[in-house]
C-alpha cells in the first residue's frame, strides 16, 4: 500500500515531464522511470504511467485495415534482416504505439477476423509462424499497459483491493452489501460496497465505499465521479473513495470532496473510524 | 348606520349593557323598539369600528416610523366603501390636498436619533436630495398602491445611477410583466445613458425610441397621474444633492470603485421622479404594498419598519445611496460568498420613503404622550370595551394585526403642529376625534393591551416583553400591564434557563438527498427495463440540476459580467427549463414522471439541509439580518428550486402525478398518530412541530399546483419578457369583475385533488384540528383570487370561519397556546390580500361537534413552536426591538455565544457524541420508508408494554417498601426519629426501583426489540435493533423520571403509613454482543498480479540475456498465489499465471539450458497447485487398438482445434487426447474438466514459437528434452499430445539445423520415455526423429 498522502502536484508533473519525454511505450522505458522515482511506489508509478499511456494511445492508436497493412509491410522490410530480434520493438518505438498495440494492429493484417487476432493474442504458441509467433510474444511480454496478462493483472489487482477492503470491513465489524447483493436486490447503480450502517471517518459520513485500485488523477477522477461517485451519492449520500495507489492532491480542493465523498488512498486507520454504537 | 352606534354609545345614549350583549350575539329583548341595533348588522358594525379606530389615530401612526402599514380589509367591498369615504375626512386635518388619494401619507416625526445617519444632519437645515431629474416633475411618483409592490425605487436608482455603458444588466424580476410603454421592443441595448433627456410623460406614446428611464417612470406613472398636480409647492427649492465620494464612510470601496468610472469625482445621482410626491399608505385601505417586504438592509438601518417617511431628504438621499451600495455589496458577497450560504436573506428592495411635503419645514417639536392630559378617559373606556368585546368574540379576523396596531400606537408621538390641531377638533367633535391626541391614544392602545395580555404572554419572545415592559408609556399609563409583562418576562427566563439547552437535536446533517430504497426503485417498480434505465439517468440528471441551481450559476448569484447578479435571470430561467424539459422527456412516460414526482416529493420532506452553525456565524455577521416579514406565503431558497423546477417544467403530466404524489403523502401524515401513553410533552411538542410544518410545505406545493394552470403565464413569455419574482402577482391580483364571473361560473363545480372539506370534518370530530387546520390554511394561501372564491372552497372557508367564530372563541379543552396558535394562523390567512373576507360577514349554518378528548387538548405549542410554525409573528417583536434600537442606538443583533470548552477531552467527547447523532440520522435515512415505520410502531409498542411492566414491578416494590417499613416501625417506637427514617428507607426504596427498572426496561426492550424486528424485518441490520432499544429506553427512562420522581409513588404518605403500620422482587440479565469472527489477515495473502508481474518481467530479463536473480522466489510466490486458499486468486489468473509458467520455462531452457533442472521442482510445485488432478496416461495397455489411430487423420484431428478463449475457463471440450480416449476397463477416476483445460498449454511446449525461442541453442534442446520427460513423467504432457504436436512441427519448415536440434531432442524423449514405458509413442516419435532429421531443405521447400 502507497503512503498516506496524496501525490504533491509538483512530483506528479515531474513524472508526467519525464513521461513525455519518454521514446517508447515498452516496459523498459517504464522500469527507468520506476528507478528514478524510487521514492514513489511501484505500484503508483506504473498506475501513472498507465494512464499517461492510455491517454497517449487514444490519440496514436487507430483501428485501421490500411494501417495494419502498413504495419505488415515494415515488419516484413525488417524482417528479412539478419538481426530480427526485436523487430517489434523497434517497430512499435517508431510508430508511437505500445508494442501490444502494435502486434495486436500487425496480427488484425494476418487475420481473418478480431476474434482470431484475440485467440493468438492469448495464446502465442497457437501463431503457426514461428517468427511471428515469437516477435508477438515478445511484443506483449515488454509492454506493460496492454495485452492478456496486462488484463489480467489489473482485474486481479482490482480484485485483490476489494478482497482486501472486504475484509477490513469485516474484521471490524462493519456490515455491507457488495455488488453482487446490491444488483440482485435491483439498485440501479452499484457501489462497491454499500455499508448496512453507516461510519464516520475522521467525522465524515460515509454510506459506501468505493475502491479503485490506481492512481487518481483528474481525468480519471472527473470521469468516475460523473459517472459513479456523484450517482452514488445521489442515491446512497456521502461516501468514501480509496485509490489505493494514490491521488493528485489538487482532487481534495475539488468541490466534491469533503462534501460529496472523501478520498483516502488506504483503509482508513481504526482510530479514525467511528461506527455506531448505542450505548444502554 | 354603525357611526350612529358608536357615537350614541360614546354619548351615552346607548346603554353599555345592551351593546355588549348585542356584540356577544345574546339577546336584546330589554331595548327599546327604537333602538338602532335592531337594524344594525353585526359584521358591519366590526368593519366600520375598525376603521374607525384608524382613522383616529393615523396621524399618530404616522410618526411611527417602524411599523409595517398595517393592513385593514375586513368587511364587505360595500363598507370598504364607506371606510374610504370615512378616512377621506379624516385625514382631512394633515393632508387636505390628498383627499383624491386613497391612501395616505404616512408622516415621520422629525427625530434625529432614529436612523444613524442623521446625526450628521445640522438641525433645521434643509436639504433635498434631488434624485429625480426637474424635467420628470409631472412624473413625480408617489409609489401607488399596487405599483409599489412591483417596482420599487431602490432599483429605480440602480438603474438610473449607473451608466449604462457599462454591460450593467439591470434586474427586471420586479417589474411587472410587461412594459406599459413598449412591451415588445424593449432592448437594453438601445438604452445607451440613463441619464439622457427624458420623454415627457406627454409624448410617451408616440415616441418609440425608449430609454430605460423612460419606462421606468413610465410604470410609476400610471398611477400618479391623479396626484401629479398636487406636489408643486417644493419642486423649485430642491437642489441636486452633492454626494461625497470621498467620504468613505458613505460609499464604502464600491462607490468609490463607481465612481471612477465617471468622469467627475462628482457623482451625480440620475434623477428618477419618485419622492417629491406625498408619499401615502392608509392604514384603512387595504393595499397589496401594505405586504412589501423590508428590505434586510433597510432593516440593519432600523429603516425597514419604517417605509414611508423620511425625516430629512438628505437623510433619505443618503441612505438610499447606501442602500444602493449595500444591495451592490450584498450581490458581490452572494457571489462571492465562500460558504454559499444559501439561506441568506433575499435582497428585496428597500422602500423608498417618500416624506410628506413641508414636513421638514415644521417645527420638528413632537409630543409625547403623557398620562395626565387624558381626556374623555371614560368614552375611551367605551371603545376600548367594545374592542375588547370584538376581539374576545374573534369578531375580528386577525388578533396580530390588532396587536400591531395597538403596539404601533403606542411606539408612536405626535407632531405639536397635530396635536394642536387634534386638541381643537377634540373640543368640537368628540365622535370625530377622541383618539386623535396622542394621549388618548395611547391610553387607549395601553389598556386595549392589557385586555389581550394573555395574548402578548404569548407571542411575544422574551426580550419583546422585556421592551414592551420597560416601556415607559405603558409603566406610566397602566402600570399593572408593565408589571405583568416583566413578570412575564422572568418566568420566560426561567424556563429558558431550567430548560436543558440540549435541544441540538434538531433535524440536522441531511444532506441533501433521498437514499435509493430499493422497495420503491428498483427494477421491479418499472414497467419495463428501459423505463428504469431512464429513470436512473433521471435521478441523477435531477440532483445534477439541483446542485447546479444551488451552486449559484442558476440560483442567484450567477449573473452575468459587470452587472453582478442583477442580469441574467432570464438566462438562467432559460437554462433551468432547458434542463428541466430534457429530463423530463428522458422518460416521459407516465411511470417515470410519477417516480420523479415522488422523487421530488421525498426531496422536499426529507432534504431540507439546515446551515450548518459556521455558515449560519457567517451569514449573520456578513449579511444584514434578515428579518423579512412573512405576511405573504412565502417560498424559502430552498423551496424557490421546486417551485421553478414546477414552474419551467411545464409538463402536465408531471404536475398531476406531483399532485398525486403530495396529496397521498398529506393524506398520510395527516393521519399520523403522534401521541400515546409514554410519549410526555416535549417530545409531542416536537414531533407535533416536525409533522406539522412537513405537512405545511407539502400544502403549499400542493396549493401552488393546484393555482398554477389558473394563473401561470407561459414561460416562453416568461422568459422573453423577463420574470417577475414569484408569481404572487397573479395569485393575489384580483381579475377584471367579469373575468372573476365568468371564471368562477365556469369553475364553480370543480373540485381539489383531495377531499378538503372531508377531513377539515374528520379532523373536527376527531380532535386533529391542530393538525388538519395550520396544512390547510397554507394550502389555501397558495390558491389564487378566483379559486378562493369558489363553491366548494367557498364551504371550506365557511367551515374555518366557523371553527374561528366559534371553537377558538371560548373553548376550555384546548390550551391556551394552541388556541392563540390557532387563530394566528387563521387570522393570517385571513388577513391575506386575496383572501375573500367578505365570506366572513355571509350567514353560516355550518353546525359541527368538536370532538373534546382528542388530540387537540394536548399541550402541543410552546413558544417556539409558535414562532416556528408562524414566522409572521416576529413582526411585532421586531418592531419593539428595532423601536427599542432607535433610541439607544445599538445593535440589536444578539448572537449567542457558544461556549467551547478548554478541556480537549470533553471536546472530543462531544464532537463524538454529535457524530454518533449523525450517524445514526444517517442510518435511518437510509432505510426504507417502510421499515422506518415498522421500527416506529416497535418502539412504540415495546414502550406501551414495558410501562405495564413498569407497574406490575411498581406493585412489588411497594410491598417490599411496607414491609421494610413495618419492621422500621416494629424498631422505633419514638415518632420524631421514626418519619426521617422511615423517609431514608422510602428514599432508598426508590432509588433502588429506578434503577431496577431503568436495568429491566433495558432488558425488555432489548430482548423484545429484536424479537420483534428479527421477525418483521429479517434482514436489518443489528444497530437498527440498537437504534429502536435505545429509543424505546430513552422513552422508558423519561418515562420513569417523569412519573417515579418522589416517594410518593411508594407511599402516597409516610406518616400516615407509620402510622397505620403500628400493626414483599428482581430483574433479568443482559446480553454480551457476540464477538467479531476471526478473519484471515488478507494481507498475509500473496498477490497473483504481483506475481504475474514478477514472472513476466523475469521472462522479459531473460528474453534480453539481461540479469536476472534466480526465480526460485518468484515461482514460489506464482504458486502461492495459485494455492486454493488464496482468495483472491480467480481461474483465469491461474490460467494466466500457469500459462506464463510454461513459457517462462521455455524461455529459462532457452536461456540457461541445464539449469531448468534446479527450477523444475519450484515449477512443478506451482503446476501441481494449479493442475493437481492429472489423468494417468495409460500408455501400455492402449497402444494396441489405437496404434491404427495414430495416424494424424482421425484421432487427432477431432480434437477441438485450440482453446477459443479462456475467459470462461470452460475448456472441456479442447481436452487432449489423453482424455478423450474411450476410458478402458481399468482407466482411473475421470478427471474434471477444469484440469484437462488447464493442461492445455503443456500439450503446446512444443509449437513455432517456441522452437524460435530455442533456436539454434543445441544445449537448449538437451535441456528441452529433460523438462518435457519431466513433464510426461509427470503427467502434465501426454504422450499422445506430444506426438501430435512433434508431427505438427515437422510439417513446418525448418532449416535444417533446427531440424537436427529437434530430432536429437526428440530421440532423447523417446529413449528416455521407453525406458518408462513404450509402447506405440516411442515408436511413432524414433520414428518421427529418423525420418525428419536429415530432411533436405529442397524438399520441403
Amino acid at each position: 500500500m502507497s503512503e498516506n498522502k496524496p501525490m504533491s502536484l509538483k512530483l506528479y508533473k515531474a513524472i508526467v515531464k519525464d513521461f513525455n519525454k519518454m521514446t517508447s511505450f515498452s516496459r523498459k522505458a517504464e522500469n527507468e522511470l520506476k528507478k528514478k522515482y524510487k521514492e514513489v511506489p511501484s505500484p503508483t508509478i506504473s498506475s501513472i504511467i498507465s494512464l499517461l499511456v492510455q491517454r497517449s494511445m487514444k490519440q496514436s492508436y487507430r483501428k485501421s485495415p490500411v494501417i495494419s497493412s502498413k504495419y505488415f509491410e515494415l515488419y516484413e522490410e525488417l524482417m528479412k534482416d539478419q538481426n530480427k530480434e526485436d523487430v517489434i520493438l523497434k517497430l512499435a518505438d517508431s510508430q508511437g504505439l505500445s508494442p501490444a498495440l502494435f502486434v495486436r494492429s500487425l496480427l488484425q493484417n494476418v487475420c481473418s477476423d478480431s476474434a482470431e487476432v484475440k485467440k493468438y493474442l492469448k495464446d502465442t504458441t497457437l501463431i503457426e509462424n514461428s517468427d511471428l509467433a515469437y516477435q508477438v510474444f515478445l511484443g506483449i511480454m515488454n509492454d506493460n499497459q496492454y495485452g492478456p496478462y496486462v488484463d489480467i493483472i489489473k482485474q486481479s489487482i482490482g480484485l485483490e483491493y476489494e478482497l482486501q477492503l472486504e475484509n477490513e470491513l469485516r474484521m471490524m465489524n462493519i456490515s455491507f452489501s457488495d455488488e453482487n447483493l446490491l444488483r440482485l436486490r435491483g439498485y440501479d447503480k452499484t457501489p462497491d460496497f454499500k455499508l448496512d450502517v453507516p461510519i464516520a471517518v475522521d467525522g465524515f459520513i460515509v454510506n459506501w465505499i468505493e475502491s479503485k485500485a490506481l492512481f487518481g488523477n483528474e481525468e480519471n477522477h472527473l470521469g468516475y465521479m460523473k459517472d459513479q461517485l456523484l450517482c452514488y451519492w445521489n442515491r446512497f449520500g456521502p461516501g468514501l473513495v480509496i485509490y489505493w495507489f494514490g491521488y493528485l492532491e489538487t482532487l481534495d480542493s475539488t468541490p466534491e470532496v469533503n462534501n460529496m465523498f472523501i478520498l483516502r488512498t488506504t483503509f482508513p486507520e481504526k482510530t479514525s473510524i467511528t461506527q455506531y454504537k448505542i450505548d444502554l | 348606520m354603525p357611526e350612529t352606534i358608536i357615537q350614541s354609545a360614546l354619548s351615552g345614549k346607548l346603554d353599555w349593557d345592551l351593546l355588549s350583549k348585542w356584540l356577544n350575539n345574546e339577546s336584546i329583548e330589554a331595548a327599546p323598539e327604537d333602538c338602532i341595533l335592531f337594524y344594525s348588522n353585526r359584521n358591519e358594525f366590526v368593519g366600520f369600528f375598525l376603521s374607525y379606530l384608524r382613522n383616529q389615530t393615523e396621524n399618530v401612526l404616522q410618526t411611527n416610523s417602524n411599523a409595517l402599514p398595517i393592513p385593514q380589509h375586513q368587511g364587505t367591498p360595500e363598507k370598504s366603501l364607506v371606510q374610504r369615504k370615512h378616512h377621506r375626512s379624516a385625514s382631512e386635518p394633515t393632508c387636505d390636498s390628498d383627499i383624491s388619494n386613497d391612501s395616505l401619507a404616512v408622516k415621520s416625526d422629525r427625530k434625529t436619533q432614529e436612523s444613524p445617519n442623521r446625526e450628521r444632519r445640522k438641525p433645521g437645515r434643509r436639504v433635498k436630495t434631488k434624485l429625480f431629474p426637474e424635467d420628470k416633475k409631472e412624473h413625480n411618483i408617489s409609489l401607488s398602491s399596487d405599483e409599489s409592490r412591483i417596482s420599487t425605487g431602490v432599483e429605480r436608482l440602480v438603474l438610473s445611477s449607473t451608466p449604462l455603458k457599462t454591460t450593467f444588466k439591470p434586474d427586471y424580476s420586479n417589474l411587472p410583466s410587461s412594459s406599459p410603454v413598449t412591451p415588445h421592443s424593449r432592448s437594453f441595448k438601445k438604452c445607451e445613458r440613463c441619464d439622457a433627456p427624458r420623454i415627457s410623460r406627454h409624448s410617451r406614446s408616440q415616441e418609440k425610441s425608449v430609454s430605460l428611464a423612460d419606462y421606468l417612470v413610465n410604470v410609476q406613472s400610471k398611477s400618479s397621474k391623479k396626484r401629479r398636480s398636487k406636489n408643486t409647492s417644493n419642486d423649485d427649492s430642491e437642489a441636486k444633492m452633492d454626494l461625497d465620494l470621498s467620504n468613505l464612510e458613505i460609499f464604502p470601496e464600491i462607490s468609490t470603485r463607481k465612481s471612477s468610472s465617471l468622469k467627475s469625482d462628482r457623482r451625480r445621482i440620475n434623477p428618477t421622479n419618485i419622492d417629491r410626491s406625498k408619499k401615502s399608505y392608509s392604514l384603512n385601505s387595504f393595499t397589496p404594498e401594505a405586504f412589501q417586504q423590508p428590505s434586510p438592509l433597510a432593516l440593519e438601518e432600523n429603516l425597514a419598519f419604517k417605509p414611508k417617511l423620511q425625516p430629512k431628504e438628505l437623510s433619505k438621499g443618503i441612505e438610499v445611496e447606501r442602500n444602493i451600495l449595500k444591495q451592490e455589496k450584498q450581490k458581490l458577497m452572494e457571489k462571492f460568498n465562500v460558504l454559499n450560504t444559501t439561506l441568506s436573506p433575499k435582497v428585496t428592495t428597500p422602500q423608498i420613503k417618500v416624506s410628506q411635503k413641508d414636513l421638514s419645514e415644521r417645527n420638528l417639536s413632537c409630543v409625547e404622550a403623557d398620562q395626565s392630559k387624558i381626556a374623555f378617559i371614560e368614552k375611551i373606556d367605551i371603545l376600548i370595551d367594545i374592542y375588547n368585546v370584538l376581539l374576545k368574540n374573534n369578531l375580528i379576523l386577525s388578533i396580530n394585526t390588532e396587536i400591531y396596531f395597538l403596539i404601533t400606537i403606542l411606539l408612536s408621538k405626535q407632531l405639536d403642529e397635530d396635536y394642536r390641531i387634534s386638541k381643537s377638533q377634540l373640543q368640537m367633535n368628540l365622535y370625530e376625534s377622541i383618539l386623535k391626541p396622542i394621549h388618548n391614544s395611547t391610553y387607549f392602545a395601553v389598556k386595549s393591551l392589557w385586555n389581550q395580555r394573555s395574548v402578548l404572554d404569548v407571542i411575544l419572545d422574551k426580550n419583546s416583553l422585556k421592551i414592551l415592559g420597560e416601556n415607559k408609556k405603558v409603566r406610566s399609563f397602566y402600570p399593572d400591564l408593565a408589571k405583568f409583562l416583566l413578570n412575564s418576562y422572568g418566568l420566560k427566563r426561567e424556563a429558558e434557563s431550567n430548560s436543558d439547552r440540549s435541544k441540538t437535536s434538531e433535524s440536522r446533517g441531511s444532506n441533501g438527498m433521498v437514499c435509493f430504497n430499493h422497495e420503491t426503485d428498483n427494477a421491479e417498480n418499472f414497467p419495463s427495463i428501459l423505463s428504469f434505465q431512464n429513470f436512473k439517468k433521471q435521478r441523477d440528471m435531477f440532483f445534477e440540476i439541483l446542485r447546479w441551481y444551488s451552486s449559484g450559476d442558476g440560483g442567484g448569484g450567477g449573473g452575468g459580467g459587470g452587472g453582478g447578479g442583477v442580469g441574467g435571470v432570464g438566462g438562467v430561467g432559460a437554462a433551468l427549463r432547458t434542463r428541466t424539459r430534457t429530463l423530463l422527456a428522458l422518460g416521459a412516460g407516465a411511470p417515470n414522471h410519477a417516480h420523479l414526482a415522488a422523487l421530488l416529493t421525498r426531496m422536499l420532506l426529507d432534504a431540507p439541509a439546515p446551515e450548518s452553525k459556521l455558515s449560519k456565524l457567517q451569514r449573520r455577521l456578513t449579511c444584514p439580518s434578515a428579518t423579512e416579514s412573512h405576511r405573504l406565503p412565502h417560498f424559502s431558497d430552498k423551496e424557490m428550486f421546486y417551485k421553478e423546477f414546477i414552474m419551467h417544467a411545464e409538463n402536465e403530466s408531471f404536475r398531476v402525478h406531483l399532485k398525486d404524489a403530495l396529496a397521498s403523502e398529506i393524506l398520510a401524515l395527516d393521519a399520523t398518530g403522534i401521541s400515546n401513553e409514554s410519549s410526555n410533552g416535549s417530545d409531542l411538542t416536537r414531533e407535533y412541530l416536525l409533522l406539522s410544518k412537513k405537512l405545511c410545505l407539502l400544502s403549499k406545493f400542493l396549493g401552488y399546483l393546484t393555482s398554477l394552470p389558473y394563473v401561470q403565464i407561459s414561460v416562453d413569455i416568461l422568459l422573453k419578457r423577463g420574470p417577475l419574482p414569484g408569481n404572487k402577482e397573479e395569485i393575489f391580483a384580483a381579475p377584471k369583475e367579469k373575468v372573476l364571473e365568468n371564471d368562477i361560473a365556469l369553475r364553480n363545480y370543480s373540485q381539489p385533488t383531495i377531499d378538503l372539506n372531508g377531513i377539515l370534518r374528520a379532523a373536527i370530530d376527531n380532535g386533529r384540528m391542530t393538525i388538519t387546520v395550520p396544512w390547510l390554511v397554507h394550502y389555501l394561501s397558495m390558491l389564487d383570487y378566483t379559486t378562493l372564491r369558489l363553491n366548494y372552497y367557498q364551504n371550506l372557508l365557511n367551515l374555518l370561519f366557523g371553527i374561528y367564530e366559534k371553537t377558538l372563541k371560548c373553548n376550555t379543552f384546548m390550551k391556551k397556546n394552541t388556541i392563540i396558535y390557532m387563530k394566528s394562523i387563521l387570522g393570517w390567512l385571513f388577513d391575506l390580500p386575496h383572501f375573500p373576507q367578505e365570506f366572513f360577514n355571509h350567514k353560516r349554518d355550518v353546525t359541527f361537534s368538536v370532538a373534546r378528548k382528542g388530540f387537540d387538548s394536548c399541550d402541543l405549542v410552546d413558544e417556539s413552536t409558535l414562532f416556528e410554525l408562524c414566522p409572521f409573528l416576529r413582526d411585532v417583536n421586531v418592531l419593539l426591538s428595532t423601536s427599542r434600537v432607535n433610541h439607544e442606538k445599538e445593535s440589536f443583533r444578539h448572537i449567542t455565544p457558544v461556549s467551547l470548552t478548554l478541556n480537549t477531552e470533553d471536546r472530543i467527547r462531544n464532537k463524538e457524541k454529535e457524530l454518533q447523532a449523525r450517524l445514526e440520522e444517517e442510518l435511518l435515512r437510509s432505510q426504507p420508508s417502510s421499515s422506518r415505520r415498522v421500527l416506529e410502531l416497535v418502539w412504540e409498542r415495546v414502550c406501551s408494554a414495558a410501562v405495564r411492566d413498569l407497574a406490575a414491578a411498581l406493585a412489588g416494590a411497594r410491598g417490599e417498601a411496607r414491609a421494610a417499613a413495618a419492621g422500621l416501625v416494629a424498631q422505633h417506637a419514638d415518632r420524631d426519629t421514626l418519619i426521617p427514617l422511615l423517609r431514608a428507607m422510602y428514599a432508598e426504596h426508590l432509588d433502588k426501583l429506578r434503577s431496577e427498572a431503568l436495568e429491566s426496561c433495558k432488558t425488555i426492550a432489548r430482548s423484545r426489540i429484536s424479537a420483534a424486528l428479527t421477525a418483521l424485518l429479517p434482514n436489518s441490520p443489528t444497530q437498527l435493533h440498537a437504534v429502536a432499544t435505545r429509543t424505546c429506553y430513552n422513552r422508558l427512562s423519561k418515562w420513569i423520571n417523569d412519573h417515579w420522581t418522589t416517594t410518593a409513588v411508594l407511599c402516597r404518605n409516610i406518616e400516615q403509613e407509620a402510622w397505620s403500620l403500628r400493626v414483599s422482587p428482581d430483574s433479568p440479565p443482559a446480553q454480551v454482543a457476540p464477538p467479531p469472527p476471526n478473519l484471515p489477515n488478507l494481507r498475509d495473502l500473496c498477490s497473483p498480479a504481483a506475481a504475474l508481474i514478477a514472472l513476466k518481467e523475469h521472462i522479459c530479463l531473460l528474453l534480453e540475456d539481461a540479469e536476472a536473480p534466480p526465480p526460485a522466489g518468484v515461482l514460489r510466490a506464482c504458486a502461492a498465489s495459485c494455492a486454493p486458499h488464496n482468495v483472491f486468486t480467480r481461474p483465469p489468473t491461474q490460467r494466466a499465471i500457469l500459462q506464463l509458467s510454461i513459457d517462462f520455462c521455455i524461455v529459462y531452457v532457452s536461456r540457461k539450458t541445464m539449469k531448468i533442472l534446479e527450477v523444475l521442482p519450484d515449477l512443478h510445485e506451482l503446476w501441481n497447485t494449479c493442475c493437481p488432478d492429472r489423468p494417468h496416461h495409460d500408455e501400455g495397455p492402449e497402444s494396441p487398438e489405437r496404434r491404427p489411430d495414430l495416424s494424424p487423420t482421425d484421432d487427432y484431428d477431432d480434437r477441438a482445434p485450440t482453446p477459443q478463449s479462456d475467459d470462461d475457463g470452460k475448456t472441456g471440450e479442447v481436452n487432449g487426447p489423453v482424455v478423450e480416449r474411450p476410458p478402458p476397463a481399468a482407466s482411473p477416476p475421470e478427471p474434471g474438466p477444469p484440469e484437462a483445460g488447464a493442461l492445455a498449454p503443456f500439450a503446446r511446449v512444443l509449437c513455432a514459437r517456441n522452437v524460435h525461442v530455442l533456436g539454434r541453442r543445441a544445449g537448449a534442446w538437451a535441456a528441452l528434452a529433460h523438462v518435457l520427460l519431466f513433464l510426461l513423467t509427470e503427467r502434465y504432457l501426454a504422450p499422445g499430445a506430444l506426438a501430435e504436436t512433434c508431427l505438427a512441427l515437422y510439417s513446418q519448415a525448418w532449416p535444417q539445423d533446427v531440424l537436427t536440434n529437434l530430432s536429437t531432442c526428440m530421440k532423447t524423449v523417446s529413449s528416455g520415455w521407453s525406458s518408462s514405458s513404450g509402447g506405440k509413442f516411442t515408436l511413432f516419435l524414433d520414428f518421427l526423429a529418423d525420418y525428419c532429421n536429415d530432411m533436405d531443405v529442397e524438399i520441403i521447400e
